[in-house]
């Protein structure tokens, strides 16, 4: 029996959060015990926490990972400054 | 910080429609840790079974580490940034970058830190990145060193020639001119074609500050980086500077160029990472040292050098600079890095205070390459130099006392006070080889012996001027081809007779002072 946290944008339905355990203990292959978070920061998804591995499927990151890719587009360059 | 968009012709409408249809939803997969601790710059974190040694942890608010400390149930990450914000409790994650920095062309001109972001306030645009750590070159992969580093001082160019890929330690006590040289040979390097990169470490950000304004009042900004880590960073970020620093030419390197780094100074890298060991419990040794500080400045060090042709025959040159306590160069760092490197380059703070400047101990200093990295013009006018200063320098003690000393230990006394005398340089006055072969030629003629030793530097410098207006064509053929022809040398004499019949006609006409009067006499 193993612990998982899931952290949400917004508050999700309890269909929602059963079906995202039940493919997490599908992928883990072990039973879990759930523990629900809220975070707006996450701007919309979720991020769950278990067996000392992230799975982010927050937008948030999305938004992250798009500003700072290090120059991979062709014409336009987004800079830091 | 603020992200800005630059425009092309293009425009942003298509740019952003062409972004959205190529978007995909790619969830981030990584493994996490939590911190356990965190005190002193170190963090505890429990987790995180797949990081790599050396690779930089992401911590919340920005903060990021280096994993120095690998266990089985967790990781011992040394800070790059400030403390604040972080919490036990709170989420760590690797980046999968090992150490690394961005290199290329497009560091040039620029300061940065040793995780490779800019500190001069303009945004850095770096295509390529090379890990800080790296293995050195293999032996099959090396050349002999065989070209001259011309650092444009006389003293060393003469007498303790550098070669491109030579490893030359500049050591002394604090305030003895060690940065002075640094800085002159990076000065020396414009349009040579030679990149230069300043590692400072642990330096004050005024100091910084100041260099950074020197190299590019002179021009040298262009062909330099700067890889800062000051007094204030932590001993993480003064660790990682040279590696960092290194990566940079190295890359320089590789791409088939001549490059040159100046380490500046490794005394306050060991103390760094001193530091930084005894806060990770890793356990000691000598003067508390642990026990790899000689593996830390020799594998630095070993990636200096020059590349045989199938490598792209480039070369790295190495100028550490090591600070020692009250001249002790038997201490253990000092003793450390001179076994590592191809010689050095002894200052000592009584020259310095003597007025000789740059205050090279010619006995105590040595270049292990020696004359196979000297041009041949230079090899030609300076064969006996070493072992001149060397008598003079012996015999100088009876000098002070103004005893009765035979004849010709007066004229040894009398040629080497000159001689002396003449390699007195300050920083920014910069010789190229054929005007310092020209002075070489000169004392050898006797051009200074007939004026006391207080007017060499003014005939000295009334000499260059006039050469490099009468004889610029051979000055420049013996700066091209580094070899000085019977022709050359003649036409040099021959300018040089001129000049000298002009200044000495000049003298006798004056009146001469009484003192003057005793003087000549005397050195007769």
């Amino acid at each position: 029996m193993r612990n998982i946290i899931i952290r949400t944008a917004q508050s999700f339905d309890q269909k929602t959060i059963s079906s995202i355990k039940a493919r997490f203990e599908e992928i883990l292959n072990v039973p879990l015990r759930c523990r629900v978070e809220l975070d707006p920061s996450l701007i919309g998804g979720f991020m769950a926490f278990a067996g000392g591995t992230i799975y982010d499927f927050s937008f948030k990151t999305q938004l992250d990972t798009l500003r700072s890719e290090r120059g991979k587009d062709g014409n336009v360059r987004l800079h830091r400054i | 910080m603020s992200d800005c968009i630059v425009f092309d012709k293009s425009g942003v409408g298509p740019f952003l429609k062409n972004r959205i249809a190529q978007y995909a939803f790619e969830p981030k997969i990584f493994e996490y840790g939590i911190v356990l601790s965190c005190a002193d710059g170190i963090v505890q974190i429990s987790g995180l079974p797949h990081t790599r040694y050396g690779e930089i942890l992401e911590f919340e608010h920005d903060i990021y580490g280096l994993a120095l400390d690998l266990r089985q149930d967790g990781v011992g990450a040394v800070l790059l940034s400030d403390l604040s914000g972080l919490s036990a409790g709170s989420i760590v994650r690797g980046t999968g970058h090992v150490a690394d920095i961005g290199v290329g062309e497009a560091l040039l001109g620029r300061v940065v830190d040793p995780i490779g972001r800019p500190l001069d306030g303009k945004a850095l645009n770096v295509t390529k990145y090379r890990q800080a750590e790296c293995p050195a070159p293999s032996i099959m992969e090396r050349a002999p060193v065989d070209t001259p580093l011309e650092t444009g001082i006389l003293t060393i160019d003469s007498m303790i020639p550098i070669g491109r890929g030579q490893r030359e330690l500049i050591i002394g006590d604090r305030q003895t001119g060690k940065t002075s040289i640094a800085l002159s040979a990076m000065l020396n390097q414009k349009g040579k074609n030679v990149p230069c990169v300043y590692c400072a470490i642990g330096q004050k950000a005024s100091t910084i500050a100041q260099l950074v304004e020197m190299l590019t009042q002179n021009g040298a900004m262009e062909h330099s980086v700067v890889v800062a880590s000051t007094a204030s960073d932590g001993p993480a970020m003064q660790y990682l500077a040279p590696y960092a620093a290194c990566a940079i030419a190295e890359e320089f390197m590789y791409a088939g160029m001549d490059a040159l780094v100046v380490y500046d100074d490794l005394s306050k890298h060991a103390v760094a990472y001193r530091a930084m060991s005894l806060l990770l419990r890793r356990p000691s040794g000598r003067e508390a040292y642990p026990g790899d500080v000689f593996y830390l400045h020799s594998r630095l060090l070993e990636r200096a050098a020059r590349l045989c042709d199938a490598k792209g025959g480039g070369s790295l040159t190495a100028l550490p600079i090591v600070e020692t306590m009250a001249n002790d160069i038997s201490a253990y760092i000092p003793t450390n890095v001179i076994s590592i490197t191809d010689g050095q380059i002894y200052l000592e703070s009584e020259l310095f205070n003597a007025g000789v400047r740059p205050a090279v101990n010619i006995g105590l200093s040595v270049s292990r390459v020696g004359r196979a990295a000297q041009q041949k013009a230079m090899k030609k006018v300076s064969g006996s130099m070493r072992l001149e200063v060397a008598q003079y320098r012996e015999m100088a003690v009876f000098a002070q006392f103004g005893s009765d000393v035979d004849a010709s230990t007066q004229g040894l006394l009398a040629r080497g006070e000159r001689l002396i005398e003449l390699t007195k340089q300050p920083v920014q006055e910069l010789l190229s080889l054929a005007e310092q072969v020209a002075l070489l030629l000169a004392f050898s003629r006797g051009a200074f012996l007939d004026i006391p030793t207080r007017r060499v530097q003014e005939r000295k410098e009334e000499m260059l001027t006039y050469m490099r207006r009468y004889c610029r064509r051979t000055l420049a053929q013996v700066n091209r081809s580094g070899d000085m022809t019977d022709a050359d040398k003649e036409d040099m004499s021959d300018v040089m007779d001129n000049f000298l019949k002009i200044v000495r006609d000049r003298d006798s006409k004056q009146p001469k002072t009484a003192q003057e009067d005793t003087e000549h006499a005397e050195h007769q």
